[in-house]
């Protein structure tokens, strides 16, 4: 049975544990060529299915490991099909330097039922202290580093309720009705609509992360600003209000 | 034959896909660990206890180990792929229990193939910046590594490196011999700094046989997110649509208030 070049080939592309085995027996086998392994031994373990069922159930007593190298104090490393089992092949590290992947960015949003039509969507960083950067009152600021829309995960567009004595484009996000329809559109044009599913207060320490600043999961559209007391002293909020919206097209 | 290898195959794609899956947490209990063949032009195999463990590794490929945590691999030797003519005679291995590795082989300053193990730092980056790590694993003289023209990395030898977080953007990255501004021998390229990932770039090959290049590496999921979000300094004016709404309906009322009155008032009269 000459195993050799076929088996080969599929072990490069993915090694599995199967084919792992068999290959292990077989280069056993070959090696017994030119090396000075014992080719009985590795002939029997050829046996492949049986081999195969013991190593899936018990690695460390594969049949096929009479080999002189590491023994079963030294944890997983035993021999042969064990070791390659437990390697699994990743995609090639890039060769040469990489380039930016830069979509296209949002530039405008769209919430009619609030009176929003088309407001100018920047895109904005973190502050130095920390904070998210937001634009001005005219300007919706979308989190740079947050998915952008149409991607996993939570898109940030973020505006001021009210700055400096002018109300933001977000005055009246809070009133927003559950089913309202959201629209993105980027700077190739391209709008993608979404619908309300929640509105929510929280207090500004108390933003839930893994919903606001999730990189990946679900694709959300996460609409932020300010909500709740109003202290004059610190001229700051106590609260943020979040909406978020999901992808009308998934939407029931 | 045919047949059988098309079962191969079925079997192989069935115990893959759940493999897939549960690759990353198993990485996340013990260590993560990465091995890259950073030799252009030769193709190898892997052996350790006597057995190959990969064959045909090229330049480039990149296996995970991180299931061989806390083992001790031994006899690792990497031969020329197809023979028994031994590259690296790397002995035994002790690979980390836990923590976050790469291991490359490449060639040493002398063009000698060498393993070199790196930790990489996974700790959590700062809103707003990426990370980079540069690594001198090329068979090469001292270099330094400039960033926007400025020495980022200085007199950086081979098998040494440096790490540092960046503001997220572009950076123009080049090499030169330590102390000296040209010949740049590597780049300059842009390099993108994306923000919570860590690039990590491998100086490879050989400046004598003209094949210095680099790879990349990338470790995602390192960042932080803004400390709050303030998004208003003052109350909303009158003028917005809801308190205009609520103005209108305040005069309504009192308008509808004045009606009463005045029809009370005509009642009496």
């Amino acid at each position: 049975m000459s195993l050799s070049l076929p088996l080969g080939s599929v072990f490069r592309s993915r090694p599995t544990r199967l084919v792992a085995l068999a290959l292990a027996v077989l280069l056993v086998g070959s090696a017994c060529s030119s090396a000075t392994t014992d080719p009985s031994t590795a002939a029997e373990a050829g046996a492949d299915q049986d081999a195969a069922t013991t190593a899936e159930q018990a690695p460390a007593t594969d049949p096929a490991d009479d080999g002189p190298a590491a023994g079963p104090d030294s944890g997983q490393a035993t021999p042969g099909s064990d070791l390659s089992e437990l390697v699994s092949e990743l995609p090639p590290a890039p060769v040469g330097f990489p380039m930016a992947d830069d979509g296209p960015q949002p530039t405008r949003l769209t919430i009619e039922s609030l009176g929003i039509d088309r407001a100018p969507v920047i895109s904005v960083g973190v502050e130095t202290d920390g904070a998210m950067e937001v634009p001005p009152a005219d300007q919706v600021g979308w989190y740079r580093y947050s998915p952008l829309p149409g991607q996993a995960g939570s898109s940030i567009l973020a505006a001021h309720i009210a700055f400096d004595g002018e109300n933001g484009v977000f005055v009246r996000l809070a009133d927003v009705e559950l089913g309202a329809v959201v629209e993105v559109t980027d700077e190739d044009g391209l709008t993608r609509s979404y619908r309300v599913e929640t509105v929510d207060r929280y207090a500004k320490e108390q933003l839930p992360e893994d919903i606001v600043f999730a990189r990946s999961g679900e694709e959300r559209l996460v609409l932020v600003t300010c909500g709740g007391r109003f202290d004059p002293e610190l001229r700051s909020y106590d609260d943020n209000v979040v909406v978020v919206a999901t992808p009308l097209d998934q939407a029931s | 034959m045919r047949k059988a290898l098309q079962f191969v195959a079925a079997i192989t794609l069935a115990i893959t896909l759940p493999m897939l899956f549960l690759a990353p947490a198993d990485a996340q209990d013990g260590a993560r660990i990465h091995l890259i063949h950073g030799i252009p032009g030769v193709d190898v195999d892997v052996e350790a206890g006597g057995e190959n463990v990969f064959e045909g590794f090229s330049f480039g490929d990149t296996q995970d180990l991180s299931g061989l945590a806390g083992a001790t691999l031994e006899g690792v030797r990497v031969k020329a792929a197809g023979t028994d003519t031994v590259a690296i005679d790397a002995g035994d291995i002790e690979l980390p229990a836990s923590g976050n590795f790469t291991v490359i082989a490449h060639l040493g300053a002398d063009g000698t193939p060498t393993l070199g193990v790196f930790e990489n730092d996974v700790s959590t980056i700062a809103a707003g910046e990426g990370r980079l790590t540069v690594r001198h694993t090329a068979a090469a003289p001292e270099v330094d590594i400039l960033a926007n023209g400025e020495a980022a990395f200085s007199g950086v030898a081979n098998g040494a490196g440096g790490t540092v977080d960046l503001p997220a953007g572009t950076i123009s990255a080049s090499v030169v011999p330590a102390g000296e501004t040209e010949p740049v021998v590597i780049g300059p390229a842009d390099l993108p700094i994306a923000e919570g990932q860590h690039l990590l770039v491998y100086a490879v090959g050989s400046l004598d046989d003209d094949t210095l290049t680099v790879l990349t590496e990338t470790i995602d999921g390192l960042h932080s997110n803004p400390d709050r979000i303030d998004t208003g300094n003052s109350v909303p004016q009158t003028g917005s649509n809801a308190a205009l709404m609520l103005l209108v309906a305040g005069v309504a009322a009192a308008a509808g208030a004045g009606t009463l009155v005045v029809a009370r008032n005509r009642a009496q009269a």
